[in-house]
């Protein structure tokens, strides 16, 4: 894997310094009693072989051996679009953060946006016979910003990410998309708390790929259902279940897909070289597929679908989502609000977490309304639903027909991964939540 | 180069890099720029993780990398590559970055004082890094542990910088181990980190996740506010994710609520900070930080009151103070944070709570105020409930929900003793004791 990257910082109007760097290396992984990978980026044949002997001595330690293999796959994909990356001059990356950066000059104290690009080469293959050489590139864009008002402080962080060249990066929309957040953020801190109570609430798409991302996607990742990532980002509520387990509403369907088209985890082949596809996390409410990487599938008695990512060529391979999203169904935006008497319309998010076992989970509302009588009413101040996946799903009985993405970097492993990741899905109405 | 040279740097009898083209690449930068830092880095590590009591894989890096900065006036670049000659190759690159770079406010160039270096003599240690693993898991396992998962990472590296005015070059060496046990569906979690004056002990980090796991009655925690006794990585989490609050760089962006307080209370008075890059018993330990000055121990708060901000040099110079040496150049950052000083126990701290929460651990701190520090943390690996001074219950489903004034603010008690706790992404390297704080809210989910 080869990796060129670089990246560039704006604050409050001033330039911050921009970086850059060229990383490749080889990362060969040995199976005997047990697995171990060597990484190394000399270019002296004798310092890899060295290594892999290394590498090779210590997979005869006694642990766990399975992999899944599968058939040879030859085969070759790229992704690096018409605008290329590398054809983008550094002066046109200073020129975006300028102009995210004014367009909320004028309401937000605080501003801090930063661009970032790569184009990653990659070659893999195994003993099986296969051979898959991939091509892409990627964008990322970050802005974070604060406001203060009659003393009040309020934030928004908002991500985008591409899959392609320059094309794909809409800076007009992100700009006016910071510009409007940053005018909001002023009407945000003077709004009041929610009474605490029973309301049914309407959640916007960005907090529908939130709750995709951390409550379906990373409870199928297999590898912490069978208790791998145990130490660091924990297992699984799913860990020890009979399948297929209810999970909600059977209007709920999650889905990971890599190959949705210039989405910021677009592949068409994972990093262990197997081909990607639509995987239906939850179907109709229950668990459906799981996310494998070739030694998760191995343990499950299956095989890989595709999920096998590496965020460097110095990292190991590990079951990865790439975009996630609720389905959509078929409510308009109005008909969701028919029938609420007494709601709260979640529309973003600021803080969120949720427990190692993907369980308990918490979302404050970033932009945020009282529904009376299925009418928008004034906006609430950080508004928050701290349920559970099961109560959360459940509790779905109206599912939009809209659909919005939003980027994200996923973190996993240790050294921590962060891999590119797109969340999504449409508005959804659930009823009868405790909101705080 | 003013006639320096650093060390050759070997390792498996060949030589990863020879001296003079680095040498050559300094040269050039030298030539080329006004001031430039050059950090090369050998790193040779390797990593057991392992699961459900069996080995999962081992990861074995060698690796080399140069990071590059220079500057022009204000103007500032940086690339990292893996080769002088690749390097060099990049110099017409970073002329057009920094011809094209708007001015950066916030540089005020690259420490000119000569330094002094700590010498620090040690060998590593020896133990296999697999062997350790192994005797991680077979003491949880003899403690009890049903099921051990975990990793051991055995770091070692040769470290060198160059600027216009300093020099140095150091071998790295430490240790890290997180072990986690799970008896049923209870789960304990003990962590350490062995810098070169420190002998690792994985036995112990085994024995320590199992011993936290307590057999009592386990029920759904309650909302509310009350004394909760951190363990040292669950404070050890909200101290490495609050350590921005205390970089210079978040005061000149208007990032932190400590802006305008040297010199004022900002914890309760039983409380001092320090960040300390000199202690060489935790992985933390720095020789230099990113433009080459020499690191040493700051006092963050002394008694409660707020002694310092951390510093790069360009920083200190924006706020006429002296460097701290905790350059990034622009971002200053803490490497090792450590509270000390207390006189309870842990078992003191439990009998003297009325009624209270002891948190083993907790993760994925994220804040919804960035600015007053206010965040919530998911507590895992035991949460204890105490009534009359005696731990009645575990706890499940709660968030801790508070904010940073108040958390420093409401500490009552401080443990004599301290670990050096590092885990993840999630602590950094520090050394904390067990600390009681008053009046914390607990949120649950419904």
């Amino acid at each position: 894997m080869d990796i060129t990257s670089r990246g560039a910082f704006y604050r409050n109007g001033e330039f911050d310094g921009s970086s850059s760097s060229r990383g490749s290396g080889y990362a060969i992984r040995v199976v005997n009693d047990s697995i171990a990978i060597a990484y190394s980026n000399s270019d002296d044949w004798e310092r890899v072989k060295k290594r892999i002997d290394e590498a090779l001595d210590r997979s005869r330690k006694i642990g766990k051996s399975k992999i899944f293999t599968g058939r040879d796959v030859r085969s070759s994909w790229t992704k690096l679009g018409n605008k290329k990356v590398l054809d983008t001059d550094f002066n046109e990356i200073v020129d975006i953060l300028k102009e995210a950066d004014t367009a909320a000059s004028n309401v937000a104290q605080l501003r801090i946006n930063s661009i970032s690009d790569k184009i990653v080469k990659e070659y893999y293959m195994n003993t099986e016979g296969s051979e898959v050489h991939g091509e892409y590139s990627r964008i990322y864009f970050q802005y974070l910003i604060g406001v203060v008002e009659s003393g009040n402080y309020e934030q928004s962080s908002e991500e985008y990410g591409y899959t392609g060249g320059y094309e794909t990066f809409d800076l007009g929309r992100i700009a006016e998309e910071e510009r409007e957040d940053a005018v909001k953020l002023r009407e945000i801190a003077l709004a009041p708390s929610v009474e605490p109570g029973k309301f049914d609430v309407i959640i916007g798409p960005e907090i529908s790929g939130i709750v995709a991302h951390e409550s379906a996607g990373h409870p199928t990742e297999y590898d912490r259902i069978a208790g791998r990532e145990a130490v660091l980002a924990g297992e699984s509520f799913l860990s020890g279940k009979k399948f297929p387990y209810k999970i909600g509403s059977e209007l709920v369907n999650v889905v990971d897909d890599p190959t949705v088209e210039n989405s910021f985890g677009y592949y068409l082949y994972d990093d262990e070289g197997v081909p990607a596809r639509k995987r239906y996390l939850y179907k109709d409410g229950m668990t459906s597929e799981f996310l494998l990487n070739r030694e998760s599938a191995a343990w499950a008695g299956t095989e890989s679908n595709g999920a096998g990512r590496s965020s460097s060529w110095d990292m190991e391979p590990l079951a990865r989502m790439s975009t996630t999203y609720i389905e959509p169904g078929d409510y308009s935006f109005e008909e969701l609000f028919e029938g609420v008497r007494r709601g709260v319309y979640i529309k973003s998010f600021t803080e969120w977490n949720i427990d190692d076992l993907r369980f308990n989970e918490k979302y404050v509302g970033k932009e945020a309304y009282y529904i009376e009588n299925g009418d928008i009413k004034g906006r609430v101040r950080r508004p928050v639903l701290e349920t559970n996946t099961v109560n959360f799903y459940s509790s779905v009985d109206a599912v939009g027909k809209d659909l919005h993405f939003n980027a994200g970097i996923c973190g996993k492993g240790d050294p921590e991964q962060g891999v590119e990741v797109w969340m999504g899905g449409p508005h959804l109405r659930l009823r009868g939540m405790i909101v705080k | 180069m003013d006639g320096r040279t650093a060390p050759e740097i070997e390792r498996n009898d060949r030589k990863v890099i020879e001296m003079a083209d680095v040498e050559h690449l300094i040269r050039k930068l030298s030539d080329n720029f006004e001031e430039y830092v050059v950090k090369q880095e050998y790193a040779s590590d390797t990593q057991v993780r392992f699961s459900n009591s069996k080995l999962d894989l081992t990861n074995i890096w060698d690796e080399y990398g140069i990071d590059i900065f220079v500057s022009s006036g204000r103007k500032t670049a940086s690339i990292a590559v893996h080769s002088p000659d690749e390097g060099i190759s990049k110099i017409d690159y970073l002329q057009k970055v920094l011809s094209n770079s708007p001015e950066n406010s916030i540089y005020e160039g690259i420490n000119d004082k000569k330094q002094i270096y700590r010498a620090v003599d040690y060998k590593d240690d020896e133990k296999d890094v697999q062997d350790m693993a192994v005797a991680a898991i077979s003491s949880a396992e003899d403690e009890g542990a049903r099921r051990v998962s975990g990793l051991i990472y055995k770091r070692s590296s040769e470290e060198s910088i160059f600027t216009r005015y300093n020099t140095y070059s150091a071998h790295k060496y430490g240790i890290e181990a997180a072990v986690r046990s799970f008896i049923g569906e209870s789960s304990g979690q003990y962590t350490a980190h062995y810098g070169p004056s420190s002998k690792a002990d994985t036995e112990e980090v085994g024995k320590r996740s199992v011993r936290s796991i307590l057999k009592v009655d386990s029920v759904k925690g309650n909302e509310g506010k009350y004394r909760v006794i951190f363990s040292p990585m669950a404070f050890g989490n909200i101290i490495s994710y609050g350590s921005y609050l205390f970089s210079a760089y978040s005061i000149i962006s208007g990032m932190s609520y400590l802006e305008g307080r040297i010199g004022k209370e900002v914890a309760n008075e039983s409380f001092s900070l320090v960040d300390d890059p000199t202690d060489t018993k935790g992985i933390g330990f720095e020789y230099f930080d990113d433009e080459a000055t020499a690191t040493k121990r700051n006092t963050i708060i002394e008694r409660g009151i707020l002694k310092t901000y951390l510093h790069s040099y360009s920083t200190a110079k924006k706020m006429h103070t002296e460097t701290t040496g905790n350059a990034g150049i622009i971002s200053p950052e803490a490497w090792q944070l450590e509270v000390d000083g207390g006189d309870s126990s842990l078992d003191e701290m439990i009998a003297d709570t009325k009624e209270g929460v002891v948190i083993m651990n907790s993760w994925y701190l994220r804040f919804q105020d960035y600015r007053n520090g206010v965040f919530s943390t998911v507590p895992r690996d035991g949460i204890y409930h105490i009534v009359k001074g005696e731990i009645k219950e575990s706890w499940s489903g709660i968030r801790i929900s508070d904010s940073y004034s108040n958390v420093l603010s409401n500490i009552s008690l401080i443990s004599k003793e301290a670990e050096y706790v590092k885990w993840w992404n999630e602590i950094s390297a520090s050394k904390m004791p067990y600390i009681a704080i008053d009046k914390v809210t607990l949120t649950r989910s419904f």
